[in-house]
């Protein structure tokens, strides 16, 4: 009898157009934002019944390293934010042809990075 | 649930044979290809071919070919018309799903990867198994229906109307599309997949057909229609430049304003 059929390689060795990590980023992102609101509504509890644990978050959050966990926070809600606004551009299939995809896709990215760098300069100013 | 590895009788061993080219060859370029062998009992593997590009057609297939005819016979792989209307040849090549047939040597710099059509049981070698692909093809029922009595001559359409099948009928089912999907590769069973639904909007849009209702009945489903999730590798990597993730977001649209 012959051995059962092998699948072939698949993720291994596809090379994924831009247009696919995008996909897969905006499907990490919503998951993350929603691991971070659940922390969010944690930290809103503290506020009303812990200020100890509260002013330990504040301060975690004001070290450098937790500005970088905001920026990461904020690009991922920007970038999920305009990536979506795409979804539902296409779902009235508009921007469906090869070219209109490869000029989304940068226009996401541009508008995701701006829409981050807009709100931390206004954070900083 | 998805499996994002290979199953241990899928992994590929890195220990494949080596045929170097012959050592007057001048324009030497080197072909990594998937081999699969069901009677020998092992696992797949690489195989390492050197072609002289001098002596040789211009097209993937054409090395193919070549190495079949003069390096190795055992190599196996489907292929007819090469010149892209039959769509047999369809596989991998350097990470992108198309046509060996029209896929130039020239197009690459380096090694060449050469796999079987991706997430897709091996048969041997290049050549898969495209039964289910098949059925998938079969399940959107490709054919007219109209329930009016059969008419005396052909059944007239506005010249407008035809148009709206240009980019539709010319797909030669390669499978190139719905093997490039991801949402394919997990749900291979319960996704249509971009190929079949491509054909499902293409009788949905032809103004003869008569089983709107029916066939969209039959579409809406989680599974059928909905794990399209807008990837675009379908449209990306299909060799007749068609945009089945057009098509399926056509009748997702037509499901949605049906509702309303």
């Amino acid at each position: 009898m012959l051995p059962e059929h092998p699948v072939s390689p698949h993720l291994q060795i596809y090379r994924l157009p831009l247009a696919a990590v995008l996909s897969i980023s905006h499907r990490i992102t919503g998951v993350l934002l929603t691991a971070a609101a659940v922390a969010l509504a944690f930290l809103v509890a503290a506020a009303a019944y812990a200020p100890a644990l509260w002013q330990i978050a504040m301060a975690g959050l004001q070290h450098p390293l937790g500005q970088v966990v905001l920026i990461a926070w904020t690009f991922a809600l920007a970038f999920h934010l305009c990536t979506g606004i795409r979804h539902l551009v296409w779902d009235a299939c508009i921007g469906l042809s090869m070219p209109a995809v490869q000029a989304s896709n940068w226009l996401v990215l541009a508008g995701s990075t701006t829409l981050t760098a807009a709100v931390w300069v206004w954070i900083w100013a | 649930m998805a499996q994002f590895t290979l199953p241990a009788n899928a992994v590929v061993r890195k220990d494949g044979h080596r045929y170097p080219a012959p050592s007057d060859a001048e324009n030497v370029r080197s072909f990594q290809v998937y081999r699969y062998e069901p009677d020998e009992g092992e696992n797949p593997r690489l195989d390492h071919y050197e072609v002289d590009l001098d002596q040789c057609g211009p097209m993937i297939l054409d090395v193919l070919i070549k190495i079949k005819n003069e390096v190795d016979p055992t190599l196996s792989f489907r292929r007819s018309c090469r010149e892209g209307i039959c769509g047999s040849c369809s596989m991998n090549i350097n990470g992108r799903n198309t046509l060996a047939c029209t896929c130039g040597v020239d197009q690459f710099k380096g090694d060449i990867r050469i796999y079987p059509l991706p997430h897709m049981p091996v048969v041997r070698d290049l050549v898969t198994d495209l039964s289910g692909f098949y059925r998938q093809y079969a399940a959107v029922e490709p054919w007219l229906k109209n329930g009016a009595d059969e008419p005396e001559r052909e059944r007239l359409q506005q010249k407008e109307d035809r148009a709206r099948l240009d980019g539709l009928e010319e797909c030669i089912l390669c499978a190139c599309c719905s093997t490039s999907c991801p949402s394919y590769w997990w749900n291979p069973d319960k996704y249509l997949g971009p190929a079949a639904l491509l054909q499902a909007w293409r009788w949905l849009a032809d103004s003869r057909d008569q089983a709107t209702d029916e066939r969209l009945e039959s579409l809406e489903d989680a599974f059928k229609l909905y794990r399209c999730h807008t990837i675009m590798n379908c449209t990306q990597t299909c060799p007749k430049g068609l945009n089945p993730a057009r098509a399926i977001a056509e009748i997702k649209k037509m499901v949605a304003l049906r509702k309303s």
